[in-house]
């Protein structure tokens, strides 16, 4: 299913059924090729059970290609006030009646598998990267294990369903090595780096994808989960990762930020009223085919919700692109001088941030050899 | 012989809105006009000062020299020199002369005055245009008639505006600004008496629901504002217009009357606008689905479900001796044939059905809704409480998901009585639709409701017309996924509404016009929103879905339910271009349940 080198590219994220207001016919020609859905929102609403007798996931959005679905932790720990990870699993409170319910690997399990999609993720036990509790770490790397097991046991669809494993061990070399070495153990189809883009720097964020990918086996895929930003997405795949999710493109597009090759573009600002060129003019969707930064301004000023369509739209066409051009650059062997392109563009007074610099020299492409743009 | 005629839409473009951030300076700068700007270059634009979402206390107010409109740095004053510069720099096809709208509540001193203020400013408007080369051939100037609610000086307004040399259109103004129901059935009614038969007319702010649109049609109005979709969808409901295709079972007729002008509609006479955004529209394009607002059907609170109490009846059609054709039974057994519509034989002589006023369940108020623009989910909330009060005693929808009832009868009541009232209603009707099918060329192919085109022969056979409307046909290729045309068809859809599966009201059994999607028996309902709609919505997703999404609060629902209602929409507007043509509008209000 994925190409055993270079990288698949970012997969979309859908929380409830849907990647904000895109239809599955637009998607399918922004050529994605799995989108991303959040177990814990689809649990509560619809419900796995409807969607389950609804024919699973694919039908119910009317997606024909890959799927993939989180575990329902992070959400819940991220998102409840009162969730609390032990042994059993992670405990909360319903948002609905406030009753305490627990979601163990079982029945994350359960959930993913009637939901269907392609690929599962196993419930970890994720600590937040800029937590100080060593302790905690080390419990959450070796239950994170543990859950693997139950998680293997309890899949109930292991012909059709991918499970995950997602490596934990924050940024401590010592657990990350731990924790890959156990997964691995299980020769899952495919491996997670989780616990990352949660706010710790950006040295520390490098090291740790570098230290994994650099142990994870070569053949199965790599994602590093929460990963958006063009900038961090090229890094890691120059870091050896493949598969990225992040709401980041969508959520801006929000805001009137679309994402050009030279970083981003403020569509609200009083310059783009006047302007009349397409947000990007390297770019072949559809927003930069019909419409002018003026007319987006017009609709982004308003808070209209077409703007938000248009620049999702044109967002979500940018990523693919990125992950496209990256393949190509991959499979005709000039993959660095893509990244030092792609770093020039986005820093062409040459001051690219010294954590890009360090992190491409670990990755064997140096950016202080001058650089050259991409073929 | 089927004429073809392009899809019945265009896009109604708020120019006050275009003047409150973007100065008209910007589209100077661009200087290729509006259909480039919004990447709709097949799409007519028509350019009005009012937004029929719009709550009509937020209708611009008028002051001694121009309009004022909101903008985020307090009110701005829109002279008509500005409009006309920004018409300059748009191009539309159509452009309405400035004009503020008279609320109903007005006084008539107060109305008079705003009445001549606004006479003076067409007259301005005109000279603009006149002296403005780039102007002429591309955009009309059309003429906004107002009064409020005093009617007599509607009718001078619009014989006044519409006597002015260089007028090429009319909208009725003031429209949903608090009048009742009645009132505003006659405000449309002196607003178009007056208005030569030439001229296009469009009515914003009238309600959105087809027993309105259709009333308007009857009536001589020839475009609608679009405001029907939308409403709908922001209220999370899908329309189900459903209808049987009349065009395919013409009555009989006991004397067949002669080939009358259905045959060979007058080709010629293609509207001027056409003409004018000929050269911007490949021939006959139907152009993509709109993105702005729709200038289609009529606006109103689409929440509510759409008749009352099915007539059982027939109509007294029957009494008056004619084709009886009217009966469900005829129209059953009538043969189908598309080619051989002789709709001109239809009753539109026969007085509409003589239904009781206890069949005739109203509501409070059907004016147009106070709605709030088309601005995402969000607002279904305001929508709803908004309906809930009405910004006048008279105004207000009913509430959302309410499937509140519409007057759908009143217009059957209406018009038996205005039959009635000039005595011999065969006459009066043949008069009217004499009259109304004055050559008039194929108003705006694109605008909804616009006039077929009808030769001068048509007066003649103006005794078989059933054309008491202008309304705008359109020989649509039978759509695989609509309700089936066969014979019978009419018998089986008035079955079908009276058992249908999607009873909300139990009380009358009467299946709604619209499902309202957020109801929870919609949450495991795998079937498409209408079964058999050829929409993108219906043919990849379920109502689980939809309600799934509106549960969700998901963008996605609007854009799907924004798709398929547009297209329940201009379905409908193909029906009833197609019955005016073939001259069984009665026909299609029947079977819509209207009648």
């Amino acid at each position: 299913m994925f190409m055993p080198v270079g990288t698949q590219g970012t997969v979309k994220g859908m929380s409830k059924g849907t990647v904000k207001g895109m239809t599955s016919q637009q998607l399918e020609e922004l050529d994605c090729h799995v989108i991303l859905g959040n177990t814990y929102h689809l649990e509560s609403r619809p419900g796995s059970d409807l969607v389950a007798e609804l024919g699973g996931l694919h039908d119910f959005i009317s997606w024909p290609r890959a799927m993939l679905t989180d575990s329902g932790g992070f959400q819940m720990v991220s998102l409840l006030h009162l969730a609390e990870i032990t042994e059993a699993g992670v405990e909360f409170q319903s948002p609905v009646d406030g009753a305490r319910l627990l979601l163990t690997p079982e029945q994350s399990m359960g959930i993913q598998n009637r939901l269907g999609a392609d690929i599962m993720m196993a419930l970890d036990d994720v600590v937040s990267s800029v937590s100080t509790s060593a302790e905690r770490f080390e419990e959450a790397t070796h239950r994170t294990t543990r859950w693997i097991d139950r998680c293997i046991a309890a899949h109930t669809r292991p012909a059709e369903q991918n499970l995950f494993g997602i490596i934990q061990g924050g940024l401590d070399e010592r657990l990350r090595a731990i924790s890959i070495e156990d997964l691995v153990a299980r020769q899952l189809p495919g491996y997670a780096i989780g616990g990352l883009a949660g706010g710790e720097d950006k040295d520390s964020f490098w090291r740790m994808v570098s230290f994994c990918t650099a142990r994870l086996p070569a053949d199965k895929p790599r994602y590093v989960m929460g990963i958006g930003y063009p900038m961090d997405v090229v890094i890691c795949s120059a870091l050896g990762a493949d598969m990225y999710d992040s709401v980041y493109p969508t959520r801006t597009a929000r805001f009137g930020v679309a994402l050009v090759p030279d970083g981003v573009l403020k569509l609200k600002t009083a310059a783009c009223a006047n302007d009349f060129r397409p947000i990007d003019d390297t770019c072949s969707c559809m927003t930069c085919q019909r419409y002018t930064r003026a007319f987006l301004q017009g609709l982004v000023a308003r808070d209209l919700p077409f703007a938000a369509h248009l620049v999702t739209y044109h967002n979500i066409a940018y990523m693919q692109r990125l992950g496209r051009d990256m393949r190509a650059a991959i499979a005709e062997q000039r993959f660095p001088a893509f990244v030092r392109g792609f770093v020039h563009q986005h820093h062409p007074e040459g001051d690219a941030p010294a954590w890009i610099c360090r992190a491409l020299d670990a990755a064997g492409i140096p950016l202080t050899k001058p650089h050259e743009t991409a073929a | 012989m089927a004429q073809s005629l392009p899809t019945p839409y265009g896009l109604q473009l708020d120019l006050h809105s275009f003047l409150q951030d973007l100065s008209h300076s910007h589209l100077e700068a661009y200087s290729a006009g509006v259909h480039e700007f919004c990447g709709l270059q097949a799409c007519p634009f028509l350019a009005l000062g009012r937004d029929p979402l719009q709550a009509f206390s937020k209708i611009a107010k008028g002051s001694r020299d121009g309009v004022f409109t909101a903008t985020h740095a307090g009110l701005r004053l829109i002279t008509p020199a500005m409009q006309m510069e920004a018409a300059r720099a748009m191009r539309p096809d159509a452009v309405a002369a400035l004009s503020a709208e008279v609320p109903a509540a007005m006084s008539g001193k107060a109305a008079v005055e705003a009445s001549k203020r606004g006479l003076c400013w067409l007259d301005t408007c005109l000279q603009a245009m006149a002296e403005e080369p780039v102007l002429q051939g591309a955009t009309q100037m059309w003429a906004s008639v107002q009064g409020g609610r005093h009617i007599e000086l509607r009718s001078e307004n619009a014989a006044a505006a519409t006597s002015r040399q260089g007028v090429q259109g009319v909208v009725i103004g003031g429209l949903g600004t608090g009048e009742s129901p009645e009132q505003q059935r006659e405000m449309l009614r002196a607003s178009i008496a007056a208005v030569p038969d030439h001229l296009p007319r469009m009515a914003s702010g009238m309600g959105s629901s087809p027993q309105d649109m259709l009333f308007a049609v009857s009536q001589g109005v020839d475009l609608l504002d679009g405001s029907m979709a939308i409403v709908a969808t922001l209220r999370g409901h899908a329309l189900s217009l459903g209808h049987g295709d009349c065009h395919s079972t013409p009555p009989p007729v006991p004397h067949a009357p002669p080939a009358g002008p259905f045959e060979s509609p007058n080709a010629d006479g293609k509207r001027r606008l056409s003409a004018a955004s000929a050269d911007r529209r490949p021939n006959g394009s139907s152009g993509a689905p709109p993105a702005c607002s729709k200038a289609e059907v009529g606006d109103n609170a689409a929440g509510e479900s759409m008749r009352g109490d099915f007539p059982t009846g027939q109509t007294a059609a029957s009494g008056m001796g004619n084709p009886v054709s009217a009966s469900p039974e005829a129209l059953a057994n009538s043969p189908e044939s598309a080619d051989h519509a002789q709709g001109d034989s239809l009753d539109g002589q026969q007085p509409l059905p003589a239904v009781n006023s206890a069949n005739a369940r109203r509501v409070g108020s059907d004016a147009a809704a106070p709605v709030p623009t088309a601005d995402g989910l969000a607002e279904r909330h305001a929508l709803d409480e908004q309906s809930g009060l009405g910004t006048g005693s008279t105004q207000g929808t009913p509430a959302a998901g309410d499937l509140a009832h519409h007057p759908s009868v009143s217009l059957s009541h209406e018009n038996a009585a205005h039959v009635t009232a000039h005595g011999d209603g065969t006459k009066r009707l043949l008069d009217e639709a004499g009259e109304h099918s004055g050559h008039r060329d194929e108003s705006n192919p694109q605008l909804a409701g616009s006039a077929q085109p009808a030769s001068p022969s048509d007066t003649a056979s103006a005794d078989k017309s059933v054309r008491s409307s202008r309304g705008k046909t359109q020989e649509v290729p039978a759509q695989p996924g609509r309700l089936d045309s066969g014979p019978g068809t009419a018998k089986k859809t008035l079955a079908r509404l009276q058992y249908g599966p999607e009873q909300s009201d139990k009380d009358t059994g009467k299946p709604p016009w619209v499902l309202d999607l957020w109801r929870s028996v919609y949450a495991h309902d795998a079937r498409p929103l209408v079964p058999g709609c050829s929409c993108y919505a219906c043919r990849r997703h379920s109502r689980a879905y939809l309600h799934h999404l509106l549960q969700t609060q998901e963008m996605l629902a609007q854009v799907l339910l924004e798709l398929h209602n547009t297209h329940q929409a201009l379905h409908l507007f193909s029906a009833i271009q197609r019955a005016v043509r073939q001259g069984c509008l009665v026909e299609l209000q029947i079977s819509l349940g209207l009648l």
